[in-house]
């Protein structure tokens, strides 16, 4: 393990992937909330365009890629706030279009699917110091915005009417949303690869969403998972030979099936309410009030949980809830 | 004395939306202490006036003022609390208090988190609107009535002098609209103002000092007399021709 670690690449590799593994849940958090969870999707094949384009003129493909992600994203974002992206055929142009024109470009420049494939499927080898260091700051940048806005960017991802009767800036925030999903997509096409970034944005936020209760808890919870996934891939890759970005979607999906099986019986334990169907008086058995301890809410050992309109207690095995003069097992 | 001028001025508000005429002069007053309510059947340019008076829509001709100022120059969103319906929230796993948070981003400058100050409002706002025991519960697991609820903690913790609520008692059970009417009540009596959208009085009948009731976007009746009777469903149903086509053709 420790001589895998020595190589320079595995190094730039694994601190590339961590960042993706970190920033994309975080900007993915809002995705999801928002249900864009295909945009994500879509603005990676934008970026195919940007990395044909930066092929065929000869520029670097992080900053050509990003540029063109960046724009359709705020193209389609415009378009969206002025209610004229409802159909989704504009934006299944646009996307295939971008996947399409991204494939030829790259191979009039020579270089064909095989050079194309270390984007779209990510590759350990093909990060190089100064992407590195640009991936480094973007992600930092994104970081910063996606948590220090936090409680803007969901106020408005809930509810963006009593976000604006707020005085919060709502077509600023909807914009820097997907500008920033666009970013993400950008910095993750090393690692990660384009085809398959928005899983990773989206995967760990449903696995997150699955052992967390809470928006901030999810929030944290997703770049955790992220980071592990992202880990998990990028050492299952050196191992396997496999690409990284398919490695890792796997690993992420596998922490999510594993999440499932946790917080499956973990949820049914916690939120478990038989329904009883009311029923006449005397119908069933039951004690009087008087006879039974009335100060169950006190006594300890007693659990009690809101059942609808009214309290269960539990206690000592059983179930019930104060109707009347009587307690109802339930 | 600022006191005697309205929390809330709507004058003469005319709405076209898409060419087509939503709302013909309009005006509502609400002062400190007041309830009014804003009654129309669906369709009746309700929500469309509580949204021209939030700005969330535009309107043609008529003036909005909140506290005194014009609506397009007024920004002390802090003093007016907006109560939509819970079913407009897209709220994913979020706790209740989570929820309740927002409002308090009115007071916030762009990068700040919550301080002590906020979580006393946000606790108090819990407390008043009796969901303390549920602040860290799942919102979506809350009945109708606490969604409502902690709609109105999360309007409160802003410490409003205004509330503007959309049918408050919309998919909520009788047992607690009645519950609901007794919580604006009291509101009301702590002085603060409330602008109430309802499709009819129901529970607030007891809560509320005037209303206006539109019908096809004009105010047909205002206060408990002066009714001019709006039909239900007939200028809907003849604009379509369905109760008698030669009418509608005519049109």
């Amino acid at each position: 393990m420790m001589e895998l670690w020595a190589l320079p690449f595995m190094q730039r590799a694994l601190i590339a992937a961590l960042l993706s593994g970190l920033v994309a849940p975080a900007i993915g958090m809002f995705i999801v909330q928002r249900k864009l969870s295909l945009l994500g999707d879509g603005l990676g094949h934008v970026a195919i365009m940007g990395v044909g384009l930066a092929f065929l003129t000869g520029t670097a493909p992080l900053p050509t890629a990003m540029v063109t992600c960046v724009v359709a994203a705020v193209a389609v974002e415009l378009l969206r706030q002025r209610g004229k992206a409802t159909g989704d055929l504009g934006l299944a142009i646009l996307f295939y279009g971008g996947i399409a024109s991204g494939v030829m470009m790259a191979g009039i420049a020579g270089q064909g699917a095989a050079g194309l494939s270390a984007y779209l499927f990510g590759s350990l080898t093909s990060v190089s110091s100064s992407d590195l260091w640009a991936i480094g700051i973007l992600g930092v940048v994104v970081l910063v915005l996606t948590i220090g806005l936090g409680p803007r960017l969901f106020a408005v991802a809930v509810d963006e009417d009593y976000a604006h009767v707020l005085g919060i800036r709502v077509q600023l925030l909807n914009l820097l949303i997907v500008v920033l999903a666009a970013v993400t997509i950008s910095i993750s096409m090393r690692t990660v690869g384009l085809l398959l970034i928005s899983a990773l944005m989206v995967i760990p936020v449903a696995t997150s969403q699955q052992l967390f209760i809470g928006f901030k808890a999810a929030f944290f919870g997703a770049m955790g998972v992220g980071v592990v996934a992202a880990l998990i891939g990028t050492v299952g890759s050196f191992y396997l030979d496999s690409a990284t970005g398919a490695t890792i979607v796997v690993g992420s999906i596998g922490l999510l099936a594993l999440s499932w099986m946790v917080a499956g019986p973990l949820r049914r334990h916690r939120n478990f309410i038989p329904y009883v169907e009311d029923h006449p008086h005397g119908a069933l058995d039951y004690e009087r009030a008087e006879d039974h301890d009335d100060s169950h809410a006190h006594a300890p050992g007693v659990q009690t949980i809101q059942h609808g309109d009214h309290l269960d207690y539990v206690h000592d095995g059983h179930r019930h809830a104060l109707h009347g003069d009587h307690y109802d097992e339930h | 004395m600022a006191d005697n001028t309205p929390l809330l001025e709507a004058s003469s508000l005319y709405v076209s939306l898409g060419g087509l005429p939503i709302l013909r002069d309009v005006s509502l007053q609400v002062r400190t202490g007041e309830a009014v309510a804003i009654l129309g059947g669906n369709g009746s340019g309700k929500t469309t006036t509580l949204r021209a008076i939030l700005g969330l829509i535009p309107f043609q001709q008529g003036s909005v003022k909140m506290f005194g100022t014009e609506l397009a120059q007024f920004h002390a969103w802090d003093r007016v609390g907006y109560v939509p319906q819970h079913s407009s929230l897209n709220v994913s796993n979020a706790t209740v208090r989570e929820i309740v948070s927002s409002g308090r981003l009115s007071h916030h400058r762009i990068f700040q988190w919550l301080n002590r100050e906020d979580r006393i409002h946000i606790d108090h706002a819990l407390e008043l609107v009796g969901l303390a025991d549920r602040a860290r519960w799942p919102f979506q697991d809350l009945s109708g009535g606490q969604k409502q609820r902690a709609l109105i903690a999360r309007a409160l913790s802003s410490r409003p002098e205004l509330l503007i609520m959309d049918e408050p008692l919309a998919g909520v059970d009788l047992h607690s609209q009645a519950g609901l009417a007794q919580l604006l009540g009291e509101l009301r009596s702590d002085g603060l103002g409330l602008a109430v959208v309802l499709h009819e009085q129901g529970p607030m009948a007891s809560v509320l000092d005037r209303w206006v009731t539109l019908c096809d976007g004009r105010i047909v009746e205002s206060e408990s007399h002066g009714a001019t009777d709006c039909a239900p469903d007939q200028p809907e149903q003849s604009r379509l021709g369905l109760l008698d086509p030669v009418a509608g053709v005519r049109r």
